[in-house]
Order: C-alpha cells, then structure tokens, then sequence
C-alpha cells in the first residue's frame, strides 16, 4: 500500500518524530511504499543540517536523512513552516538575505499542497505530533 | 469502515478519542499514551467491550511498565503498528 | 470522486502556531478541491471564542481567518458539544459558524470520512 506520513515533532519537543522513523522503517521492511514524508509545524527541525547531539545520543535528523536517501523517498517541508522556524535552503536564503542556510540534502521545500494531495492520494494518511 | 486511533498522552488526547470511537475500531496507546494502563485501567476494561487496545511495546518498555495481566490488551512491535493500519480503513491520531 | 478529509484542530488559539497552521491546511485542502471538514474539539473549541483581541501579544486574529474560510468552501465549523460543556463555554459566546455535534455524533461523523488529519 501506498502511505504517506505527517511528522509535526521535532526530536527536542517529544517522541513523535522518533515514532514516526521508527514506522516508516517497519513500513518499508512490510514492502509497502512510502510516497511521501511531509515534514509540517516543529516536524521541520527534523530537516536541519546543524544538529551536532553527544556522541552517545541519536541524531534523528542523520537519521531521517539516510532513510530518505537509502529509499529514495520523497521528503518534503513546508516552506512557510520552515521559514518560520528558521530552516531554510541556499534559495530562500539568497531569496530573504539570510546570513546561511541549513537544509539537509534530499529534501524539497514546498507548499502545503503536498501534505493535501499526498493525504488523498495515498491508501493511508498517518500524522505524528507530540 | 474500522478505524485506528493512536493515542500519545492519557489526558485530553485519550478522552477524545473515547468519544470518536466506532464500535470495531482499534485503539493503539504510545508514547506517554502507554500510561493509561496504569491512570486509567478502568475506562480501558470499558472500553475492551467495544474495541480492540493495544500497546506498543518499545514505549511500555521505556517506561518501565507492564502489561495488565487482568486485561485482554495486545502488545505489538513497530511492524505490529503497520499491520494495524494495514487491517483498518484509516487512522485517526490524538496527541 | 474525490476523497474527503476531516481536519481536527484541538489546541488553544495561542499555544505556538498550532492552531494557525491547522487552519493554512485547511483552507489549502479547500483550494486543492477536496472535500474538507474542519472539527474543532478539546481546546481547539476556544480558537472561535468571539471577541479576540490578540493585538497585544503581536498575533493575527484567528477570527478573520475563520471568517474567511466561507470564501474557500468550507461553509462551516463543527465542534465537539462535549468539549463546549466541559469548558462552560454558551453557544452565544462563539463565532456563529459553526455546526454542533452531540453526542455520539463526533464518532459518526468522523467514519463518513476517508482521510483524517490530526492537529
């Protein structure tokens, strides 16, 4: 089946992201597709590039990033959620000036649209918040 | 059409979900939501009459809990998790 | 046919952007055409309290956009009775767009859709 996942948590603000890696791990195992992970609201930390946690604990963006990579799957972030949130590409940090940028390679900033559409699209909608 | 919910904190998240429930849906507590076997152990024996609950094991686990042995609750795993969603039409998330 | 969506915001107006960006979902699943519902529950019931006045905390007023959401098809708001009653909250003190589910009508209502998204 095709599912597509909303992650809404950041690693910092409760389990929900964790819950939502550990899923979509467990979905690709099942052979099942996974058409698109959005990240939305806090999930858009989860994009960073600059999480630098201990040696000892998880980095679940690291994390995030080499699932996507491994499985090619396509890994959006709400662009006005992000921006708010100070998560940005080269683009947009050209575009507004910003002193750097911080997305993660293989993930697109985009609109709301695609949470909408892969939610309709897909067989399963699953939301992770904290 | 049976229904998944997942539930992540007892409190408002697990007393909404109460009142969206169809008879046949399934319940799946994670998260802090595992601690309603011990808070609320009560309303979960109601609720047994009416839906399928289950837990998920790595949250019970992390928190140093149990199952109750005097209930009829299902642990599952990750993939237990998927086939849940597999085996309802759609899943409703409260947190 | 399309497939139609129930959008279910329960947090408080105010608390970080979670109310705000449950509503942007809302009105661009309007726009994307699908058939969408908005249901407000737990504390989400306080986001159309009337008479908001969020100006002091430097925060755009809910409200207008709730008002707006007509523009965009979504005709109406449905809102948990229970999460009113619990709260002490009068039909009266409410923005008057709204639909009132009772009862058990919350766990029906959501079963007549195919897709939910939680916020």
């Amino acid at each position: 089946m095709k599912y597509a996942l909303a992650v809404y948590g950041a690693a910092s603000t409760g389990q929900s992201s964790l819950t939502a890696l550990s899923f979509a791990r467990a979905l690709l195992v099942s052979g099942h597709e996974v058409m698109r992970v959005f990240f939305y609201q806090e999930g858009v930390h989860n994009a960073t590039s600059l999480t630098s946690p201990p040696q000892d604990e998880q980095n679940l963006p690291e994390q995030w990033q080499r699932l996507i990579a491994e499985h090619d799957i396509d890994a959006v972030v709400c662009i006005a959620a992000a921006l708010r949130r100070g998560v940005v590409s080269v683009d947009e940090a050209e575009r507004y000036e910003l002193s750097a940028s911080n997305l993660r390679e293989g993930y697109e900033l985009s609109g709301l649209g695609q949470l909408l559409e892969a939610a309709v699209e897909a067989d399963r909608l699953v939301t992770f918040g904290d | 059409m049976a229904t998944l919910h997942t539930v992540n904190k007892t409190g408002q998240p697990l007393e909404l979900c109460l009142r969206a429930l169809n008879a046949g849906d399934n319940v799946l507590l994670l998260e802090e939501g595992v601690y309603a076997l011990y808070e609320a152990s009560d309303v979960l024996s109601d609720l047994l009459k009416h839906v399928a609950v289950y837990v998920l094991e790595a949250d019970v686990l992390a928190r140093g809990m149990t199952n109750r042995d005097n209930l009829d609750i299902g642990m599952v795993d990750y993939q237990g998790f998927v086939e849940l969603t597999e085996a309802n039409d759609k899943v409703v998330s409260w947190f | 046919m399309s497939q139609t969506l129930c959008i279910i915001s329960t947090q408080a107006p105010y608390r970080g952007q979670f109310a705000k960006e449950a509503l942007d979902a809302a009105l661009v699943s309007a726009t994307y055409d699908i058939p969408t519902s908005l249901l407000l529950m737990g504390d989400g019931v306080y986001q159309i309290l009337d008479g908001q006045s969020p100006e002091q905390l430097g925060r755009k007023n809910l409200s207008s956009m709730f008002q707006s959401l007509e523009l965009y098809g979504i005709e109406t708001v449905y809102v948990d009775g229970e999460s009113l009653e619990e709260r002490n909250l009068d039909p009266e003190q409410l923005l008057p767009l709204y639909t009132l589910l009772e009862g058990d009508a919350v766990a029906s209502f959501l079963a007549q859709h195919d897709k939910v998204l939680s916020f």
